[in-house]
C-alpha cells in the first residue's frame, strides 16, 4: 500500500521507488477500504459525503389508477381452467428514488382455487416476489436477486400484514347478456353456479420490482417500495359473464376407454375494476432501514499536518501508539455506495413500526469489526426514528 | 471443486492384476462376492432409509439415503387415473470432492442411472399408479423418491434400486376420504397410513466388465471373442473407472427379467445373457429376502403391542 | 440437546451428523483446496457452501438465502488470511425437518418459515463441529439457538431444538421467531454473530431472548466441549 497516495501528496514523499499515482475514482476502486478509512477521518461519508448517521433522500412516486394494458379492462379473460392472468394488469405501483437509486414496484393479481387442503384460512397470505436488479445482463437470477426475493418473501408472512381470509373471493358477480351492469348477491335468483364458486377462488398477489442503478445494498429500500405499495392495493370485483358459460359434453364416438366421460362446464372469469375494495391491512407497515459497523483505523489516516517525515515518526513512536491506534467503531446508517458496501461487513437491517420490530436480521461478516450490543440499541432507536421521519401511515 | 480422480499407470495395472487373479482392492476374495448389504429403517418416520455397503473391516463404503415425500397434484391429461412417480438422485460435494456442485445439462451417470430404476419401477408396473389416484383427473398423489449419497465407493445402482423399493414398500401415504368431490387428508392420528401398491420388487444388479486381452492381439492371434472379458460384481469407485463395459440386469424373484441394458462397451458373447441371468438370481433372492426382513423387524418393533390390542379370536387349525 | 456422530465422511476434512429432537442434517468440509479461477482471492480462501433441501431439486431461493446466512458467519469465524488462493467447501444436506410429510404445514404459511429457520439452526451447529474436524483454523467458537415466543404465551420462550413432539410444532402459533448465533471466547458467550429475528417483537423481548440465548450456548458449548475431549483422546498421539 506504499506506493498509492492520493494526488495531493505527490511533492512530499521522496522515496527511491517510484510513486505511482491514481486519480480519485481509481483509487476507490482499488483500494476502497483504504479510501473509507480517509474519509471516516475527516467525519464524512465517501462519495455522497454524508454524515454517518444519515439517511439518504428518499422521494415517493406512485399513482392511484390501475393498468390494465393492452386490451380495454373488461376483456381480462380468467378461464377456469388455467389461471394465470395477462401479465399487464397492475393494481398498485410505487417509484422510490433513494438517492441515485430506482427501485419500482408493480404489484399484481392472479386467481387460484383456494385449496383448503393446502392452505388455512387463519394463516397469512405471501406476496410472491421476483426482484430484477438491472444490471445491463440477462439470464438466470443472480444470487442477490435470489436472496432479496426470499427475504422480502418470509418477512411479508412473518410481518403478519394480509390475512389468507381477506384474500379469499367471498362473493362473485353475474352479467347477464341483457344488462350492462354487473349484479353482486341477487338474492331473488339462487343460482347455482355463483354458490358453487363462493370461497372457492382466492386472490394471489405478485410483486415485479426492478432496481435500476442500484447503489448500495438493496433489501431494505426495496422492502419499504412494497410495503408503500401495499398500503394502496385495491382489489377488483370478480364476476362470471354469462355468455361465456360453456358446457363440454365428450363426443360418445371416442373409443377411448380411458378418456373423461364427465360433463365439464367452463366459463370466463372477469375483472370488474368499477367495483373495488381496498385490502385491509392486518398490521400496520413497517419501514426497513440498514445500518453498518467499521472501526476507525487510524494506521490508514492522512496525517493532517506536518509532512510524511512527521508521519513516519509518528509510527516509529511506540509510546504512542496504545493512544493513538485505538480503534473507533462507527456506527454508519443507510449503507449507499459501492465503496462502504465492500468494505463494510458487519451489517444489520431492521424494519419497525411505530409500536414493535417486525425483522432484525444482524450479520457479522468480519472478525475485526463486530458489532456490539451497544450499537445494535443505537442501531435500534435510529431506525425507529427513521420510520417516524417517513411516517408512511 | 471437481477434479476428476485419476488414477496412475502403476496403480491401474496393481488393481488389474489383482483383478485377474481374483482378488479386490479391499479384500474380497471372489469377483463375485459383493460388499455387506445393511438396511436401516430410521425409526417414527414411514419411508426413510439408509442403506449401505460396508467393507470387510466393517467400515461404510457406499450409503445412501433414500425418502419417500407425496403431495397431491393435477394428473397428466393424457392419464387422468393415475398417479405420478419420480426418482431424483443427485451426486453432489457430500459424495466426494470429485463431484461438481452445480451441474449444467442432465447427462451425468447417476441421472442415468435414476433413469434406469425409474423406468425399471414404472414400466414393469411394480408401483401401482391407478392406487395414487384421489379423484379422476383432477387430483392424485405424487409420490417422490429422493436419493441422497452420503458417502460413495461405488455400487450405486443397487444401492439405489434396493434402497428405492424399501423405501417404497415401507412408506404410508395418508388416507382420503372423498365426498362430493371434497378432498379430506387424514392425519397418522386420525387413520392409519396406506401402504403403496408395490406389486413386484425389482432389483438391478450390475456386471462390471474388463478386457482380458487387447483387441488387437485377438484379431492377430485369430481367437474368438468369448472368454476375453473378467466380470466383476459390486465394483468399488477405482475398479469402477477401469471397466470397460457393463451389462445391467433388472430381475424379480419371479424370475423374471424386468430390464437390460449393455450400452455399448466390451462386447460379450450373446449366451453370456442367460448365464448372467442365471448368476443374478440368487443374488437377487437373497436381497429381497433381506429387504422384507428389515421391514419386518420395523413392522414388529413399531406395531409392539399390537397382539396385546388385537380383538381376533384364537383359531385352531383342524 | 443435540446429539451428533463426527467424522463420519471418509471423503472430507471433516464432517459431522447432528441430530435435534426433530431435524437433522449432515456437514461435510474439506479445505484448504485448490480452487477453480473465481474462487481464487489473492489475500484470503474463499468460502463455498451448499445446502441441499430434505426433498426435491436444490439449492432453491430457500437454501440459497440459508447458505448466504452461513458463509457470513464462516467469514467472519474462520481465519482466511491463513489460506490464500485456496477454497474452504462446506456441503450441507437436510435429511430430516420436522415439515417434510404431506399435509404437515397444517396449511400455515408460518411454517414455511420455521421449517427454514430450524434447518439453518441445525446447519450452523453441525458445522462448527465440522470445522473442528476438519481442522480448520478459526478466531472463535459458535454455537446457534433457535428461540420462538408464541401468541398465546408471550412472556415463555421455546427453544425450538428442543422440542420433539412433532405435532406439537406444527400446531405452534408464533409470534417472533429468532436464530441467535453467538460468539463464544474464554468459554463464555460473548458478541452476536448473527441475529435473525423475525415476526412481532419489542425490546423487552429482544433482551430475553438474547439472554436465553446466551444460556442455551452456555449449556450446548459444555456438551460440544466433552464430544470433543472425546474425540482428542481417540486421535493421534493420545490414542491409547
Amino acid at each position: 500500500m506504499t506506493d498509492i497516495t492520493n494526488p495531493e501528496q505527490q511533492n512530499t514523499v521522496d522515496t527511491g521507488i517510484a510513486l505511482m499515482q491514481f486519480p480519485k475514482q481509481v483509487l476507490s476502486r482499488l483500494q476502497p477500504d483504504l479510501v473509507l478509512q480517509r474519509h471516516l477521518q475527516l467525519g464524512l461519508r465517501p462519495k455522497t459525503l454524508m454524515k454517518f448517521e444519515e439517511f439518504r433522500n428518499v422521494e415517493e412516486n406512485s399513482s392511484d389508477d390501475i393498468f390494465v394494458n393492452k386490451t380495454s379492462n373488461s376483456d381480462l379473460q380468467m378461464t377456469k381452467d388455467e389461471d394465470s392472468s395477462d401479465d399487464a394488469l397492475i393494481l398498485a405501483n410505487n417509484v422510490l428514488k433513494v438517492g441515485n437509486m430506482f427501485i419500482k414496484t408493480e404489484l399484481s393479481l392472479g386467481i387460484a382455487e383456494f385449496d383448503s387442503l393446502n392452505i388455512n384460512e387463519d394463516s397469512f397470505a405471501p406476496i410472491w416476489p421476483e426482484v430484477n436488479i438491472d444490471r445491463g445482463r440477462i439470464g438466470a437470477p443472480t444470487d442477490e436477486e435470489m436472496i432479496v426475493s426470499r427475504q422480502i418473501f418470509e418477512n411479508i408472512i412473518c410481518g403478519k400484514y394480509i390475512k389468507q381470509k381477506d384474500l379469499v373471493i367471498k362473493s362473485i358477480g353475474k352479467k347477464t347478456e341483457e344488462s350492462e351492469t354487473v349484479t353482486y348477491n341477487s338474492l331473488s335468483e339462487e343460482d347455482e353456479l355463483l354458490l358453487e364458486n363462493e370461497n372457492k377462488w382466492s386472490f394471489v398477489l405478485y410483486a415485479k420490482i426492478n432496481v435500476y442503478s442500484r447503489e448500495g445494498p438493496v433489501y431494505d429500500h426495496v422492502f419499504n417500495s412494497l410495503m408503500l405499495c401495499l398500503k394502496k392495493l385495491k382489489f377488483p370485483g370478480v364476476y362470471i359473464e354469462e355468455s361465456s358459460i360453456d358446457l363440454q359434453i365428450p363426443s360418445k364416438k371416442s373409443f377411448n376407454r380411458k378418456q373423461k366421460q364427465e360433463t365439464q362446464r367452463t366459463f370466463k372469469m372477469k375483472f370488474d375494476f368499477q367495483n373495488c375494495k381496498k385490502l385491509i391491512l392486518n398490521k400496520n407497515i413497517s419501514i426497513s432501514s440498514n445500518f453498518g459497523v467499521i472501526y476507525k483505523d487510524p494506521t490508514l489516516a492522512l496525517s493532517s499536518s506536518g509532512g510524511s517525515e512527521s508521519v513516519l515518526e509518528d509510527a516509529m513512536d511506540v509510546e504512542n501508539e496504545s493512544k493513538e491506534f485505538k480503534r473507533e467503531p462507527i456506527l454508519i446508517a443507510d449503507i449507499s455506495t459501492d465503496i462502504e458496501e465492500s468494505s463494510i461487513f458487519s451489517r444489520l437491517s431492521v424494519s419497525c413500526n411505530s409500536s414493535s420490530y417486525t425483522s432484525i436480521n444482524l450479520m457479522n461478516g468480519s472478525n475485526n469489526q463486530k458489532i456490539s450490543v451497544q450499537q445494535l440499541k443505537d442501531a435500534l432507536q435510529l431506525s425507529k426514528a427513521r420510520f417516524n421521519s417517513l411516517n408512511p401511515n | 471443486m471437481a477434479k476428476d480422480l485419476e488414477i496412475s499407470n502403476i496403480e491401474k495395472k496393481f488393481i488389474f492384476d489383482l483383478l485377474a487373479s481374483s482378488q479386490r482392492l479391499d479384500g474380497r476374495k471372489s469377483l463375485l462376492e459383493q460388499r455387506n448389504l445393511n438396511i436401516v429403517i430410521t425409526p417414527n418416520k414411514f419411508g426413510d432409509i439408509y442403506i449401505e455397503y460396508k467393507r470387510l473391516d466393517g467400515s461404510i463404503a457406499t450409503r445412501l439415503h433414500c425418502k419417500v415425500t407425496s403431495e397431491v397434484v393435477k394428473p397428466k391429461a393424457q392419464r387422468p387415473f393415475e398417479g405420478t412417480f419420480f426418482i431424483n438422485c443427485e451426486f453432489n460435494g457430500l459424495a466426494g470432492l470429485n463431484f461438481e456442485n452445480y451441474k449444467v445439462g442432465s447427462n451425468s451417470d447417476e441421472f442415468y442411472y435414476g433413469r434406469l430404476i425409474e423406468s425399471m419401477i414404472l414400466r414393469s408396473n411394480a408401483l401401482d399408479l391407478e392406487q395414487l389416484c384421489i379423484i379422476a383427473g383432477l387430483k392424485v398423489w405424487n409420490i417422490r423418491v429422493d436419493v441422497h449419497v452420503l458417502e460413495f465407493d461405488g455400487g450405486f445402482l443397487e444401492l439405489a434400486s434396493i434402497g428405492c423399493m424399501t423405501s417404497l414398500l415401507h412408506y404410508r401415504r395418508p388416507d382420503v376420504t372423498v365426498r362430493n368431490e371434497k378432498v379430506t387428508v387424514h392425519s397418522f392420528d386420525e387413520k392409519e397410513g396406506v401402504k403403496l401398491g408395490v406389486l413386484h420388487i425389482p432389483i438391478a444388479l450390475q456386471f462390471n466388465l474388463f478386457q482380458l486381452k487387447e483387441t488387437a492381439e485377438i484379431i492377430k492371434s485369430n481367437s474368438s471373442i468369448e472368454n476375453n472379458e473378467l466380470v466383476a460384481l459390486d465394483c468399488t469407485l477405482k475398479e469402477d473407472l477401469l471397466k470397460d463395459g457393463e451389462f445391467i440386469i433388472a430381475l424379480n424373484k419371479n424370475r423374471e427379467i424386468v430390464q437390460l441394458n449393455k450400452p455399448g462397451g466390451l462386447p460379450i458373447a450373446a449366451l453370456k445373457l442367460i448365464q448372467f441371468a442365471h448368476m443374478a438370481l440368487p443374488i437377487i433372492e437373497e436381497i429381497t429376502s433381506k429387504m422384507l426382513k428389515a421391514i419386518e423387524i420395523d413392522e414388529r418393533q413399531r406395531n409392539k403391542y399390537g397382539h396385546l390390542l388385537s380383538a381376533e379370536n384364537d383359531r385352531y387349525a383342524g | 440437546m443435540s446429539y451428533s456422530k463426527y467424522s463420519i465422511l471418509e471423503n472430507h476434512d471433516g464432517s459431522c451428523e447432528l441430530s435435534t429432537q426433530n431435524s437433522k442434517v449432515i456437514v461435510g468440509i474439506s479445505g484448504p483446496l485448490e480452487p477453480k479461477q473465481r474462487h481464487r482471492l489473492p489475500l484470503q480462501s474463499a468460502i463455498e457452501v451448499i445446502i441441499k433441501p430434505s426433498s426435491g431439486l436444490g439449492p432453491t431461493t430457500r437454501e440459497v438465502l440459508m447458505q448466504d446466512k452461513l458463509a457470513t458467519v464462516l467469514q467472519a469465524v474462520i481465519v482466511t488470511e491463513l489460506y490464500p488462493r485456496k477454497l474452504i467447501q462446506v456441503n450441507a444436506q437436510i435429511l430430516e425437518s420436522p415439515f417434510d410429510e404431506f399435509g404437515s404445514m397444517n396449511g400455515n404459511t408460518f411454517n414455511e418459515i420455521t421449517s427454514s429457520m430450524i434447518d439453518l439452526n441445525s446447519c450452523f451447529n453441525s458445522s462448527f463441529i465440522s470445522l473442528c474436524d476438519a481442522s480448520i483454523a478459526l478466531k472463535s467458537s459458535f454455537v446457534s439457538s433457535l428461540l420462538a415466543i408464541t401468541e398465546e404465551n408471550s412472556s415463555k420462550l421455546i427453544n425450538l431444538a428442543n422440542v420433539s413432539d412433532l405435532d406439537t410444532l406444527r400446531s405452534y402459533n408464533f409470534k417472533s421467531l429468532h436464530l441467535v448465533v453467538l460468539e463464544i471466547e474464554e468459554n463464555k458467550p460473548t458478541n452476536i454473530l448473527l441475529l435473525d429475528s423475525k415476526g412481532d417483537f419489542n425490546d423487552d423481548d429482544l433482551v430475553k431472548v438474547l439472554d436465553a440465548a446466551q444460556q442455551n450456548t452456555s449449556a450446548e458449548f459444555k456438551n460440544i466441549r466433552s464430544l470433543f475431549k472425546e474425540k482428542l483422546s481417540q486421535d493421534f498421539i493420545w490414542k491409547k
